[in-house]
């Protein structure tokens, strides 16, 4: 076996180890779950491979980085120690045979492990929700049957269409919110629009099914603010991207 | 053929730093033309309901829900700008992703 391949064998053997021993005691420590450890998607799983994996690259790369040990490995190859002067620039030629091939391969290796890392860093920092036709579908209906229903105000209020309004908002609500964080901001707009705690959509069919007496002109500010407030979600609904 | 690591790591910053400086640019372009339309379209309003109030067209309550409106109205207008530039780090960061990804297929062919 060459220097080159004995190396390159080592190296995996250790990053290997160091891989399964990491990974056993992330699950023994239940920072993984096992069903998370067989599912390499999981964003868990990817950060603490990638973990692993930047610390066994450092590890390695340090340890081919010990003179002794390159002196050592190299030694056992060819049966007689190398000079000092040849294994000072790891990674680069101090193992590189008469041809100039690429020699280590730790340097080649600990680029892929950065360029992993920033992979998976970048994968798993998600900062937006894609496209969904549902949302949109529904924000330009509801905002549709928002401002029917508001038109007939400052009539008496229409209990049971209010109360049917109201139902189809919360659903919408709870779908946006159910999406996860990474729909934290459409989330907040609906509910902004649909809570009484806010002062549009939601505190006014409150107030009206609570038989709250409106001036026409406060219906009539109050509806154009409903409708800013429906352009708003249905703007940033319509500028994510698709999957 | 070996190659150095300092240098690819210098070349993936770099090309971060200037997708982050395009999207800066533009995002506070966009966010401060927003920010100056809404004001356009606020200050009218405001204006209406303070004549409304004097001509008691509207209640002091009608007057006081309506302000309160347009102040929710503004932090929906921020939660889009967010939303947006949030779409816009996250194109960035596809595009970084794949030059990564790209580094990391041609180092490894070279293993």
């Amino acid at each position: 076996m060459d220097t080159k391949t004995l190396t390159k064998t080592i190296l995996f053997a250790i990053v290997r180890a160091v891989i399964v021993g990491f990974g056993a005691i992330l699950i023994k420590n239940g920072w993984v779950t096992a069903e998370q450890a067989g599912n390499l998607t999981s964003p868990e799983m990817l950060e603490a491979i990638v973990g692993i994996l930047t610390v066994a690259g450092t590890i390695t790369y340090s340890v081919l980085r010990t003179k002794v040990f390159h002196q050592a490995i190299v030694s056992t190859a060819q049966g007689d120690p190398v000079p000092v002067s040849k294994i000072t620039s790891l990674p680069q030629t101090a193992v590189a045979d008469a041809k100039g091939d690429s020699g280590v391969t730790g340097g080649n290796f600990v680029s892929v492990l950065f360029a992993t890392f920033v992979a998976a860093a970048l994968v798993s920092c998600a900062t937006s929700s894609h496209f969904d036709q549902n949302t949109y579908n529904s924000a330009q209906s509801l905002k549709s049957e928002s401002l029917s229903l508001m038109s007939k105000a400052p009539g008496a209020p229409p209990i049971d269409q209010i109360e049917s309004l109201q139902a189809k908002l919360s659903a919408q609500l709870a779908y946006e919110q159910g999406k996860g964080k990474e729909n934290l901001i459409s989330a907040k707009q609906w509910e902004i629009l649909v809570s009484p705690d806010y002062n549009l959509l939601g505190r006014f069919l409150a107030d009206w099914k609570n038989d709250r007496k409106f001036s026409r002109n406060y219906v009539t500010g109050k509806t154009e603010q409903v409708s800013e407030a429906y352009d708003q979600i249905i703007r940033l609904e319509g500028a994510k991207p698709t999957n | 053929m070996s190659f150095d690591i300092t240098e690819i790591i210098g070349e993936l910053a770099q090309g971060a730093i200037d997708e982050a400086k395009k999207i800066a640019v533009a995002a506070l372009q966009e966010v401060a033309a927003d920010a100056v339309d809404f004001v356009h379209k606020a200050l009218p309003k405001l204006s209406v309901y303070m004549t409304q109030l004097s001509n008691k067209e509207i209640t002091t309550e009608e007057f006081k829900d309506l302000m309160l409106g347009l102040k929710d109205l503004a932090q929906m207008a921020g939660l889009t700008q967010a939303g947006l530039a949030a779409i816009e780090i996250e194109k960035t960061r596809n595009a970084i992703l794949k030059g990564v990804t790209s580094v990391a297929l041609g180092a490894v062919n070279r293993l």
